[in-house]
């Protein structure tokens, strides 16, 4: 195309007409600079007014981006003479594909660098709305895993498992319990054993750390048959592959689509990071929302969800082979386990549930035993949970929180003390 | 099966490595059955439709081209015509008319027993049935000869890229391109692969992008001015975008195979005045109501009463071929209100080519197609006073509408450049122009957003339900 340029070509003319104002590039550059310098970036990160106004504009960063839009009008020049030699090399070759496709590997890895991903997830983070529990426990998670990649915790205690274990804990009293061993948040809504085993690479599981791992019989049953939406933000070549071997092969042509996604997701933080750039794309200067009318379930719905929510309980076997994989993983890299059995409201009773429970927890027990790790089922917690520590059928409110979290911090200390199976 | 799915993906790279191979008559065989086993994946029910509708057209070609009895060949049209537009309106319209009789009946005090057709609209039938139509009516004016070849027929009408949403070729166009031998070049795949990731950007990033905002917008309970003004305009983006994506990707796809469809949009938010808009927008439906209503009811050859009534006319059916609801009538009507208004207003004078005025004319012209798109868009007439009233009952602007501004900005901000290069080089080629540098940042720009802010759902296109 190069090679066929004139002057009487609009597109040439234009690009000439641009490049002739070349100043105007740092130009942008400063004004860039100044309309985002000063911590006014920081503060948009996280919603907040600026801090810090007394930074000056004239720092060395600001001459850094002033002088990297000096380059564009420069690469721009340089790039036309090239362009024609190069098309005149190699006609068939789609040059500027070629090279685009160098610059998104760059942008591939600017996004994975600490200071974007830092900024990023407080972003996403401070954006979180009140019904975005996901969000919140995502953006944590991965800018905990930041910080431990930069930090050299000894001995972690690494509390995993779903919306029960955030209900059921309190994080700050446990720590203050069993100083001076750190411990990590790293449980999720929703989080079964699939999806662990999927976020491996944000568990932060090492030699030394003993994971404390809340399990009930609903985290075996009724989930979504391939989470996508789960296990995209978290997936990485750690944990993707345990993940797929739990499919069958069935499972997975029935869900190839999804199978490609996840491996895309693994492969590529642009991928990885596609649903919460939305969040930042349409939450730009805060939460808000629209007085928007929910559809109201009918009452049949409301009943049919519940039950299939809560009674008609159906395993789901990759749950089974996730849960597997994810003891033999930490077994590879001797990490100790500790699985809690999740308490059920009493009044929840139903003849199937009881019976999944007690199939569940003969499989635990039996997979302890195999896989060596312990297994504290609710029948050996000494917990005494009434009705009223339940804020609904499966989390506890603050008073079963409290008694949850002392009985929890003193079976470690008792673990401690007797050197049971410490590392 | 949608084209930004995985499994358009998978289905077109074999289809094109086979045909790559074949010979021109295999290639069309090829073409045919995989233009009916791609719209079989939508409802295969349907497919006996689309055949008939092509043996009906095809024969009635011939019979009208062997016969020089005037009667002869205007009773085959008549044939032909009829039957297309009696299926159109069976599958589009019999509900709408009978909501509306007994709308009408209960008026008169006749209390009517309420009964529905339980009918699914076909996919791509408005587009298909122009498009046979366009060729038996071309056929009758002798503007072309007709098809003998029953295959090459079929493949005109259902040939997949452009089958279920245009654009709505003419067969003077598409059939000798199906007819003759086709050589698929490299500099073809190179400039089709553009067109593929243009138009899937502006459906996956822009417009599916837009469509939270806009359900949002609209179906707010309480609307006030700023969201009501940043719902239309997002609108206004999603549905070009959506409908000029699906455009893009069908060229880019013919191209791919050695056909080159026609250009449906040609940058209809830079219009200066009403006229230029339809010569912008959805051209190959605006030239066939042009060609085949337009000028057949006297153009504007019939003094300017005839011509105001021929435009609203032309517009109103404009209107009604979107589909069967008042809104579409209204917006139908509107837009053949804005050609009048805009032909009575330069009636006698010169055009004025000043820049500045143009940039003016341009923006007015922009918020007049939005307020199109709010009765286009809105539920239902009383949606579309709400949203009016909140003008000047709630003129505030908040939050929802500050982010959703910023969103419209970040999602489309590569459409508005590549749209003013266009438009200032009047060179729609131009992506493909650019030297080395911008070309690649442009290349890059696009990839790295349809990564990250593509919707990989595949949502459906707007205009399918067309």
């Amino acid at each position: 195309m190069s090679s066929q340029r004139s002057f009487d070509n609009p597109v040439w003319a234009w690009e000439q007409r641009v490049l002739r104002q070349w100043w105007t590039f740092p130009l942008c550059g400063f004004v860039g600079c100044t309309l985002l310098g000063q911590g006014r970036f920081w503060s948009w990160v996280g919603l907040q007014s600026v801090d810090d106004p007394s930074t000056s504009m004239w720092c060395s960063k600001t001459w850094m981006v002033v002088l990297f839009f000096l380059f564009i009008p420069l690469l721009w020049r340089c790039g036309i003479p090239l362009g024609r030699f190069l098309s005149q090399k190699a006609p068939k070759i789609p040059w500027a594909l070629a090279v685009s496709l160098l610059c998104v590997a760059c942008v591939e890895w600017g996004v994975r660098s600490p200071l974007w991903q830092n900024a990023f997830w407080l972003a996403v983070r401070a954006r979180a709305g009140q019904q975005d529990h996901f969000q919140r426990e995502l953006s944590s998670l991965r800018l905990d895993a930041l910080e431990f990649r930069s930090s050299d915790a000894p001995d972690p205690l690494i509390v995993i498992g779903s919306s029960q274990v955030l209900h059921g804990l309190d994080f700050h009293m446990l720590r203050e319990m069993v100083k001076p061993r750190p411990v990590i948040r790293s449980a999720m809504f929703g989080m079964t054993p699939l999806k662990a085993l999927s976020a491996w690479r944000y568990l932060r599981v090492t030699k030394k750390s003993k994971v404390l791992m809340w399990l009930s019989a609903f985290d075996f049953t009724n989930q979504q048959s391939f989470p996508i939406d789960w296990l995209r933000p978290l997936a990485s070549w750690q944990g993707t592959p345990g993940v797929l071997s739990c499919y069958s092969f069935k499972e997975r042509l029935q869900h190839r689509w999804k199978v490609v996604d996840l491996m895309v997701a693994s492969s590529l933080e642009l991928w990885r990071i596609r649903d919460y750039f939305h969040s930042l794309e349409f939450r730009f200067w805060g939460v808000s929302e629209l007085n928007n009318v929910p559809a109201a379930l009918s009452p049949q719905q409301q009943a049919r969800m519940k039950n299939e929510m809560r009674y008609d309980l159906k395993l789901m076997p990759f749950e089974l082979n996730a849960f597997q994989s994810l003891t033999d993983k930490m077994r590879t890299c001797g990490a100790s386990l500790v699985v809690f059995e999740g308490g059920v409201n009493p009044e929840l009773a139903s003849k199937t549930r009881l019976q999944y429970e007690q199939d569940i927890r003969t499989w635990l027990n039996d997979q302890a035993v195999q896989h060596d790790f312990i297994f504290v089922p609710t029948t050996d917690q000494d917990l005494s949970l009434l009705n009223e520590d339940w804020t609904d059928m499966t989390h506890l409110n603050s008073s079963g929180r409290l008694k949850n979290t002392r009985y929890v911090a003193a079976y470690l200390l008792t673990m401690r003390s007797m050197g049971q199976k410490e590392n | 099966m949608l084209f930004n799915s995985m499994s358009f993906l998978v289905f077109f790279l074999a289809v094109w490595g086979i045909y790559l191979r074949l010979p021109h008559r295999k290639q069309n065989v090829l073409l045919l059955l995989a233009s009916y086993f791609f719209y079989g994946c939508w409802d295969y029910r349907f497919l006996g439709l689309i055949a008939f509708s092509t043996i009906l057209d095809y024969g009635a070609g011939l019979r009208i081209a062997a016969s020089e009895n005037i009667r002869v060949r205007r009773g085959y049209l008549w044939i032909s015509v009829v039957l297309n537009l009696g299926i159109l309106g069976y599958f589009k319209y019999s509900n709408f008319f009978i909501e509306n009789a007994e709308v009408l009946l209960q008026l008169l005090g006749i209390t009517p027993h309420h009964w529905r057709l339980d009918i699914i609209l076909p996919v791509g039938i408005s587009f298909y049935t122009f498009q046979t139509m366009s060729y038996t009516i071309d056929v009758y004016r002798r503007q072309m000869s007709p098809c003998r070849s029953l295959i090459d027929f079929a493949t005109y009408v259902a040939f997949f890229p452009q089958l279920v949403a245009g654009p709505i070729e003419r067969a003077s166009r598409l059939l000798p391109q199906i007819q003759h031998t086709r050589t698929v070049t490299w500099a073809a795949v190179q400039s089709g692969f553009w067109l593929i990731m243009w138009g899937l950007f502006k459906k996956a990033v822009i417009a599916d992008n837009l469509a939270g905002l806009v359900d949002q917008g609209f179906n707010a309970g309480h609307y006030q001015a700023g969201s009501v003004l940043m719902s239309v305009y997002a609108f206004a983006f999603q549905i070009y975008c959506d409908f000029s994506g699906y455009s893009d990707m069908a060229r880019g796809l013919a191209r791919w195979l050695g056909i080159e469809l026609m250009v449906n949009f040609n940058n209809p938010y830079f219009a200066v005045n009403p006229s230029d808009f339809w010569r912008r927008w959805h051209i190959s439906l605006s030239t066939w109501l042009r060609d085949y209503l337009y000028i057949p009811l006297g153009g504007n050859r019939k003094g300017p009463v005839r011509t105001y009534v021929n435009l609203s006319l032309t517009m109103l059916l404009g209107g009604i071929w979107h589909g069967a609801a008042w809104t579409f009538v209204i917006w139908g009507v509107y837009q053949g209100g804005l050609l009048m208004v805009h032909r009575a207003w330069s009636y006698g004078r010169k055009e004025t080519s000043t820049e500045r005025w143009t940039w003016l004319r341009r923006i007015l012209m922009f918020h007049a197609v939005c307020m199109g798109w709010l009765l286009f868009r809105a539920q239902s007439l009383g949606q579309v006073g709400s949203m009016f009233a909140a003008f000047w009952r709630a003129p505030t602007w908040d939050l929802w509408a500050a982010n959703s501004a910023l969103a419209i900005f970040l999602v489309s901000w590569p459409l508005w450049v590549v749209q003013y290069l266009q438009e200032r080089t009047k060179n729609l080629d131009v992506p493909a122009q650019l030297s080395l540098f911008p070309r690649t940042a442009l290349y890059a720009t696009v990839t790295i957003m349809l990564l990250v802010m593509g919707n990989a759902g595949g949502k459906a296109f707007i205009y399918f339900q067309f």
